[in-house]
């Protein structure tokens, strides 16, 4: 029996160092997932709540297929609470369309253009945050989740040709935010040697 | 084929297993959360079980029951003429009953009558006196079957019967149905049914003719009703963590039944304990010191000076911080039941009864009484109390359901067995945010005791 294997059944004994080590071990993670889908960390926190009640009555019913599973599983059940909750919030559509004309030529830039190691997590956290709601579900789907176009159709309800379109222009607008931050950052005056 | 974009490598590369610590205060919260989920699904659990066994408890005493009482079920499934592959016997004691006497000489008699009738038409004469052959055979026959039990097919048998030409049959057909039609025609027509009816008829008028117990019990007025002593454990759920999700009940009641139908009404008593909690807040006892009280002084002749002389009165100290504390009280409540419960029977056999059950129960608060605390503050000062759980409601109702199993006892007595599933209208307590409507599966356990006979 592995770790996760013995943690799991502490923890379903209501062993209370269990739950907390298990805390330890996967409300961070599940945070971070979170908080992709929705940048204030008191919704964030919240639904992190929700998950980890969600995750905790259905323990026992989880079946354990070696390590990472139950990681996996506990993302799975996070990322499908912070759809339900922007789909909750979000009224209208959450497909928008950013001026597209400005966008699409991004698509071009080159890799050196793009390279991140200058921005520290949390900026890479704000820049995608800062993205229109339904550009950044898919981003995240896509890219972190790593869905297919035609899953995340059947997850969102929306054609194939909508996810990839709404992902394309998420890139160009992500591009585009990363080159403005680069300028600025380039632009603040340097003190010392 | 799906293009990589160079974007989404350098964006899962930089937030690849990146995490973010929740905030200390949600820390807390989300781990009590956790902890009560996992109670929650532990307590779900277990209901789950429960509901499962009392089920296949009721099910496996269905079917002992019903196997217990299958042989009955096949001597009736014998009687009945619409059972197609059985073969009807005719017994020693059926044939050798007074009435059944009676019956062979009222055969004679209209016989006799039947014969008058008939002497004028020629071609039927020949053929009665036939019949009247025959008749006399049929009776030497059934004084026969008084020593042997055999089947009504030997008995038709050995009475060869001549053949009745269709006039006859035709003219005994349009006469109103009796003995000697029933005797004349059985080898013919349908000769197992018509024994059937016969034995009926039988059977009927010796009921007719059995004395009647006299006295209370012949009571026409008390005909159908019936009085039951009955005890229900129920399980409870949707109630508080707290409360005990046992309830026992016992109850005293009359029911009044008639073609299948019935109505049951009375009281009972139900008995359910729970643990109450208050919040307090309270300063911690840290010992006693002493505080000057006073000071004498007295002077010392000896050193020529004056001594003082401290009084002090204890004085209890306590903790400057507040602090807080569950107290959990176990209750015991007990309810006056006022039960209505509408009932079918849809089997009624001599020995059991299948039926339905449906109704309402009223209750009604009629004591709480503490039976223990778990608070020993001992010398702490309270600062103030809070009381956390409801109070509970004086009155309230709930509907239920339920199948009826009636097993006969004696004449007088029979044993009822109910599962049941009860919903309560309103919450057992007075505030009731957040506490769902509670339901509950039960099994009534009753003795019932027929007051006419």
């Amino acid at each position: 029996m592995t770790e996760e294997q013995d943690l799991i059944k502490a923890c379903l004994k209501g062993d209370s160092k269990a739950l907390e080590s298990f805390y330890d071990r996967y409300a961070p993670m599940l945070l971070g997932t979170c908080m992709r889908y929705i940048p204030v960390r008191v919704d964030a926190e919240d639904l992190l709540q929700e998950a980890l009640i969600k995750i905790m009555s259905n323990l026992r019913g989880f079946d354990f297929r070696g390590k990472g599973s139950i990681e996996a599983w506990m993302k799975r059940i996070i990322v499908n609470l912070s759809l339900n909750f922007l789909r909750n919030k979000t009224t209208k559509n959450i497909f928008v369309y950013v001026g597209e004309e400005s966008l699409l030529d991004l698509n071009e830039t080159r890799e050196t253009e793009l390279d991140t190691t200058d921005l520290s997590i949390e900026e890479i956290y704000q820049l995608i945050g800062a993205l229109p709601v339904g550009y950044r579900t898919i981003l995240n789907l896509y890219v972190f989740e790593k869905y297919s176009h035609q899953e995340i159709a059947t997850m969102l309800g929306c054609t194939e040709g909508n996810s990839k379109s709404q992902l394309l222009r998420a890139r160009a607008l992500l591009k585009k935010q990363i080159k403005e931050l680069r300028t600025q950052k380039e632009a603040l005056p340097v003190y010392g040697n | 084929m799906e293009t990589k974009d160079p974007l989404d490598q350098i964006l899962d590369g930089a937030l690849k297993g990146h995490t973010i610590s929740p905030s200390a205060t949600s820390k807390s919260e989300h781990l009590d959360a956790m902890r009560q989920s996992i109670i929650n699904a532990n307590k779900r659990r277990n209901q789950k079980r429960l509901s499962l066994s009392l089920i296949s408890a009721a099910a496996v005493i269905g079917a002992l029951i019903l196997f217990l009482t299958s042989d009955n079920w096949l001597v009736e499934k014998e009687l009945s003429p619409t059972s197609q592959s059985e073969k009807a016997t005719i017994t020693d004691n059926s044939l050798n009953h007074p009435n059944t006497e009676t019956a062979k000489s009222a055969v004679l008699n209209i016989s006799e009558e039947k014969r008058s009738n008939n002497l004028n038409e020629n071609h039927i004469i020949s053929k009665d006196n036939d019949i009247s052959k025959d008749q006399s055979e049929i009776k030497e026959n059934t004084n026969q079957s008084s020593e042997e039990v055999k089947p009504i097919e030997d008995i038709t048998q050995e009475t060869h019967i001549p053949q009745i030409n269709s006039t006859l049959l035709g003219n005994m057909k349009s006469q109103s149905f009796d003995l000697y039609s029933a005797f004349a025609l059985a080898p013919i027509m349908n000769k197992r049914e018509t024994h059937l009816n016969l034995l009926a008829g039988v059977r009927k008028e010796d009921t007719l003719n059995r004395p009647t117990p006299k006295g209370f019990f012949n009571n026409k007025t008390l005909k159908g009703l019936s009085i039951a002593g009955e005890y229900s454990p129920e399980y409870i759920f949707n109630g508080t963590d707290d409360a005990d999700q046992w309830v026992h009940s016992g109850a005293l009641t009359f029911e009044y039944k008639r073609k299948g139908y019935s109505i049951r009404t009375g009281v009972g008593l139900s008995i359910t304990g729970d643990i109450t909690r208050e919040s307090i807040d309270f300063k911690s006892y840290l010992g006693t010191t002493k505080v000057l009280d006073s000071v004498q002084f007295e002077w010392d002749e000896d050193n020529r000076k004056l001594t003082p002389v401290f009084y002090y009165t204890d004085q209890r100290v306590f903790e400057d911080q507040i602090s807080n504390a569950i107290l959990k009280t176990k209750m015991r409540y007990t309810y006056l039941q006022i039960p209505l419960v509408l009932g079918y029977d849809f089997v009624n056999q001599r020995n059991y009864s299948i039926g339905v059950r449906a109704g309402s129960i009223f209750q009604i608060l009629l004591k709480s009484e503490q039976i223990s605390t778990d608070y020993s503050g001992g010398d702490n000062l309270i600062i103030n109390m809070a009381q956390v759980t409801p109070d509970r409601v004086k009155l309230h109702w709930e509907a239920l359901g339920g199948l009826n199993f009636g097993f006969r006892i004696s004449n007088s007595v029979r044993l009822e067995l109910e599962p049941q599933a009860r919903y309560y209208f309103n919450s057992v307590y007075e505030k009731n945010d957040g506490i769902n409507k509670p339901w509950s599966l039960s099994l009534r356990t009753a003795l019932i005791y027929r007051l006419s006979r």
